[in-house]
């Protein structure tokens, strides 16, 4: 029974002097009181839905024994102009007030028992809440005696455990942790700082916990967590086949018809494990979801039935086979007709903890549950080897069925939208003996507070082709790869994500199955067995995001064409993920302890000082796809903690120019810390293309500003050698030698001069066109050695002779000349026909109506470049040979 | 109740004309004989207080004197208050040198800007190249305020920046366009260029 007071300092965003220092508050139980002490929580660009500000817990000082506040004048100087005859009088105080607030308890060893100070400039609301301290603690003291922080003030333990973000045990926003901290932080430029204080919280919040695991690297161990996911439409069937492909990975006995459910264990017994290598060993734990368990009428009113669950429940473990014993239920959560379920092994049954359930309709009126979602939470915990609890990993599973029809596409993203929003799991604080539960705060977290997340369903996506030239791509023989990458394009989910309307930032492995949906029976089918009137589709899904903590590897990705009893075909993926093993407590002290180090940072009076080596970095010469990178060390010279990030010049402008990477754009240092900042030039066709023309010098100032402190400077140079790819051909036409030898526009040939077609180009024809002896069946077929490329390039680029080392045989230099034409040809700016061309040339069928397709304004250099390489393709390259092997570089 | 008012000031000036040590005297009212160059730009604050009622805050960015970020100069002179045009007396090129900072505020600064010529070192008064004719005739043809300072000695160093904070507008109260530290908590977002100094009304701002 909490009682609550809020006096004078209500409002207190005037009441303290620093940003994170915000508010006072008093909550009370019975004779017990403590204070508590929030801070602003900096809203982050990414996510922060609610614009509004919002206050975290950043202390929670319990009023007993010792407990003390007492104020005192603070020692900033200030120039005091009054008395003329003073000219520098440093020591005039303004009215600031330093806050001491002592603990009055330890809690244990390693708790923060230092005493907390704050700055303060209102002196009326000060007095108030000291003065109501001092009555709090006088009550205190008389009431009880001698208070323990476990025995009077219990409820207020779970609040000590999750005080700061750093040592919670709610993982951050998944989002957050995969979006750049650089561009969650204020916007700043060169001059201006931006929000320095907000965002030295900001990177101070990442650093914390990654910090903490660098320490713990020493003892931690890693488990990977091998985890296999299913989703199934079922149509509202009963399960009448054997599961096996679907939920145990094995796809032998595809296509047998298996009636009736009892003798599935009997068949598919001794037969288990056989998908060895990357799959060796079953999922420690396996997740299905099913969409449309339930399609009668009733369902959506009363729908706690149990029969179908436990009709599926069985057909999963039946079609486990013998491997079925391992396994245990571990939990499950139904909505009408969506149901998620969780298998996990027995043995690692106990690493399971904190299991929740939720439960979001989305369907008719937006709650019915036609639609929807059901979700799975829980913590990962293996045993450190130690023995001692371990950091747990958060998995959540969500097994969803959005809107359904083609053109519905814009419902299933505010679909997604609006539950993942809506889904919540309600997890209490940390539990421990001397804590009653019943008194413990409830902590409501969303499904991206987690590790891991796992989507999976019938997502009713479509293929924005129509229907004909869908089934025509799916039944073209000898090319279904390069087909469904054709149909992969028009996917709406993978538009969707491309571009940012529904499921950001999840990640898909590559649909290399056949769509699952439409099937039929009977007259209406395709056949491929899809239904005639339905445009198939990739409806049924399993997407996953994760934090880089704990990164995962996708293994599979499968739908099951064997399992045919719905109209709809189940669709599988397997994971693993890497979980870090580290344990609880040791964790949880090397937080405090370097919450400690930088709790305090930005109100310290020392200047932040870092030193840069070197100062100033030059390149020296850098070219086309030649990758250079430099290294920058900052290090902290001063006495405290800082925190750094790189700057635009302007606020809206990028850190750097496109031409160089920075690879770390913030971080924080301690004292006498440093970090090796890498700087990469690498130039490609883009940029080349840019400056080929006449931009020999790349040179940057790069801004790196301290938080509260200086902006640095990091000049930034290199020499850029032009190259004759990345340019047009008319261009190389008018170059009177290498371009390399080129200097300024004087250099050029005038367009009357220009030759008829590019030397370089005409290197590489004569010399391919010289090359006897070679097969040239293996010009343009194989991929040609990239360093036999450069060379040639660099030939070109500079005039000098073809000269190889003697390692590359003449077969590899010549493959390579055919690999430089093609790359060459690519790199150009302008294509050698012109794109607008295309329809016209892929309808020619004969020589004859070739010579009628023309080019519009017709450049002398395309017209001989596009007859060289025509005789060069005839001469050198056996048509048939050629047509069917030939590959365009990547 | 006291007013507070933040301005920006901005330092500019050749190398080794002794910008950062004018600064850290008036600042911490220290002097190191030997200071490194300058690679960036410092930022300080220091607060005067003109009378009871009004204190007038400094944001302070104190510049590289260095040829080769002369390009950076216009980040941190845009949208300042004020500037200190700093030049060493016994250098006469390094008032040449101000004369082009003071040219090239006068076209791209705010228009209203508070321009301060100072000549620095006259605790080296033997060595002088610049006499005090000569710098405050130029100062008073291009309406600058001037003074000259010892940044080793102390000596006319909080005199400078009374006069700038005296000369200064002070008639808009609190947060001023040219401050750019939030100081308010919960102040979130950056800086707005949209909000220019608008003081162009403000005539009286520059004329000495």
């Amino acid at each position: 029974m909490a009682m609550r007071i809020r006096p004078a300092s209500k409002d207190g965003e005037s009441f303290c002097h620093m940003d994170p220092l915000g508010h006072f508050r008093f909550e009370s139980s019975w004779s017990s009181i403590s204070l508590f002490l929030f801070k602003f929580k900096p809203t982050n660009g990414a996510g922060g839905a609610n614009p509004s500000v919002e206050l975290v817990i950043d202390h929670v000082i319990p009023i007993i024994g010792e407990f003390s506040i007492s104020v005192a004048l603070s020692k900033r100087n200030t120039v005091d102009l009054r008395n003329p005859s003073s000219p520098l009088t440093m020591n005039q105080p303004r009215t600031e007030l330093r806050v001491t607030i002592n603990h009055g308890h330890h809690l244990s060893p390693d708790q923060n028992t230092e005493h907390i100070t704050l700055l303060a400039n209102d002196l009326q609301r000060l007095r108030s809440v000291l003065e109501e301290c001092k009555r709090l603690n006088q009550i205190s003291n008389e009431n009880v005696g001698p208070a323990t922080v476990s025995g009077t003030h219990a409820w207020v333990l779970p609040y000590l455990s999750t005080a700061s973000p750093a040592f919670s045990a709610v993982p951050f926003d998944v989002r957050l942790s995969n979006s750049p901290l650089h561009t969650r932080l204020s916007p700043a430029s060169a001059g201006f700082p931006g929000d320095d204080l907000a965002d030295i919280q900001l990177i101070r919040e990442e650093w914390i916990p990654r910090a903490a695991k660098v320490i713990c690297d020493k003892t931690k161990t890693r488990r990977d967590l091998k985890i296999r996911i299913g989703t199934f439409n079922v149509n509202g069937n009963l399960p009448t086949q054997d599961l096996g492909a679907w939920v145990g990975g094995s796809d032998h006995d595809a296509d047998k018809m298996l009636p009736p459910l009892k003798k599935l264990s009997e068949i598919t017994l001794g037969e288990s494990d056989d998908k060895g290598d990357e799959l060796s060993g079953s999922p420690d734990i396996l997740v299905v979801g099913f969409q449309e368990l339930d399609l009668s009428t009733g369902a959506l009113l009363y729908s706690t039935e149990a029969f179908r669950e436990n009709a599926w429940t069985s057909a999963v473990f039946a079609g486990l086979g013998e491997r079925h014993e391992l396994y245990d239920k571990l939990v499950s959560k139904q909505l009408v007709g969506m149901l998620i379920m969780a298998f996990v092994k027995k043995n690692v049954k106990e690493c399971f903890e904190d299991v929740k359930t939720t439960a979001v309709g989305a369907g008719i009126l937006g709650v019915m549950g036609n639609k929807g979602a059901t979700g799975i939470r829980l913590s990962f915990r293996p045993k450190h080897p130690s023995g001692a609890p371990s950091l747990p990993t958060v998995l959540t599973f969500v097994n969803s069925h959005l809107a359904a029809f083609e053109d519905m596409v814009d419902r299933r993203n505010t679909d997604f939208h609006d539950l993942s929003s809506r889904m919540q799991f309600v997890r209490r604080t940390d539990q421990t003996p001397e804590t009653p539960t019943r008194n413990l705060p409830q902590v409501v977290v969303s499904v991206f507070d987690t590790d891991v997340l796992f989507w999976m369903g019938d997502l009713n996506y479509r293929i924005d082709l129509p229907s004909q030239t869908i089934r025509t791509l799916l039944t073209w023989p000898g090319l279904e790869e390069v087909n469904l990458a054709e149909l992969r394009k028009y996917d709406q989910l993978r538009n969707a994500i491309r571009e940012r309307k529904a499921f950001e930032d999840f990640k898909e492995a590559d649909l290399t199955y056949l769509p699952t949906y439409r099937f039929a029976i009977g007259f209406s089918t395709d056949q491929l067995g899809y239904d005639v009137k339905r445009k198939p589709a990739w409806t049924d899904r399993i997407l996953h995001m994760h934090s880089k903590t704990a990164p995962v590897k996708q293994l599979s990705y499968h739908g099951h064409p064997s399992v045919t009893m719905s109209d709809h075909r189940p669709v599988s993926a397997d994971f693993v993920v890497s979980c870090d093993v580290i344990e609880l407590s040791e964790y949880e002290m090397t937080t405090r302890k370097l919450h400690r180090q930088v709790l305090y940072m930005e109100e310290e009076e020392a200047p932040p000082k870092i030193s840069l080596e070197p100062s100033s970095i030059d390149f020296g010469t850098v070219g086309y796809l030649r990758s250079v990178t430099r290294a920058l060390e900052v290090r902290n010279i001063g006495k405290i903690p800082c925190a750094f990030r790189f700057v635009p010049l302007e606020v809206e402008e990028l850190i750097c120019p496109p031409w160089l990477l920075i690879g770390t754009v913030t971080g924080l240092l301690l004292p006498d810390e440093s970090v090796t900042v890498s700087l990469t030039i690498d130039i490609n066709c883009e940029m080349a293309a840019e400056l080929n023309r006449f931009r020999p010098r790349l040179e940057v100032t790069l801004i790196l500003h301290v938080g509260l402190g200086k902006d640095h400077f990091v000049p930034v140079s290199a020499k850029y050698e032009p190259t004759c790819f990345a340019n047009t051909l008319s261009y190389l036409t008018r170059l009177s030698g290498p371009i390399r030898d080129v200097k300024s526009a004087d250099d050029l040939l005038s367009e009357d001069e220009a030759k008829n077609a590019p030397k370089e180009f005409m290197r590489l024809v004569n010399r391919l066109m010289s090359c006897d002896g070679v097969d040239a069946s293996a010009l343009f077929t194989t991929r040609g050695d990239l360093k036999v490329v450069e060379i040639i390039r660099e030939c070109l680029d500079t005039g000098k002779q073809f000269v190889f080392p003697k390692e590359y045989t003449n077969s590899v230099i010549s493959v390579g000349f055919g690999e430089a034409l093609l790359r060459l040809l690519d790199s150009l700016t302008e294509p050698l026909i012109p794109s607008s061309l295309n329809s016209a040339c892929e309808a020619v069928t004969s020589k004859d109506e070739g010579f009628e397709v023309s080019l519009p304004h017709p450049s002398r250099a395309s017209w001989r470049s596009l007859a060289y390489t025509l005789l060069l393709i005839r001469n050198c390259v056996a048509p048939d040979s050629f047509w069917t092997n030939f590959h365009m570089p990547p | 109740m006291s007013k507070q008012f933040q301005f920006k000031l901005v330092l500019l000036g050749e190398s080794a004309v002794g910008k950062s040590s004018l600064v850290l005297r008036f600042v911490r009212d220290q002097f190191d004989d030997y200071r490194e160059s300058t690679i960036g730009a410092a930022f300080l604050t220091q607060t005067v207080t003109l009378d009871d009622s009004t204190t007038v805050k400094f944001e302070i960015w104190d510049t590289a004197g260095q040829e080769r970020y002369k390009s950076l100069a216009p980040m941190y002179y845009r949208n300042a208050n004020c500037a200190v045009v700093v030049y060493d007396i016994t250098q006469s090129t390094s008032l040449d040198k101000a004369r082009s900072w003071v040219r090239e505020l006068q076209r791209q600064a705010d228009p209203s800007i508070v321009i301060a010529l100072c000549g620095n070192k006259t605790d080296l008064n033997a060595r002088r190249q610049v006499s005090q004719e000569e710098a405050k005739k130029y100062a008073d043809e291009e309406g600058l305020m001037w003074g000259e300072t010892s940044a080793k000695s102390g000596e006319g160093v909080s005199d400078i920046f009374t006069a700038i904070a005296k000369k200064l507008p002070l008639s808009t109260p609190q947060s001023r366009p040219g401050a750019s530290r939030a100081s308010a908590p919960g102040t979130q977002g950056g800086v707005d260029l949209n909000r220019r100094l608008g003081a162009t009304e403000q005539s009286d701002a520059c004329n000495c």
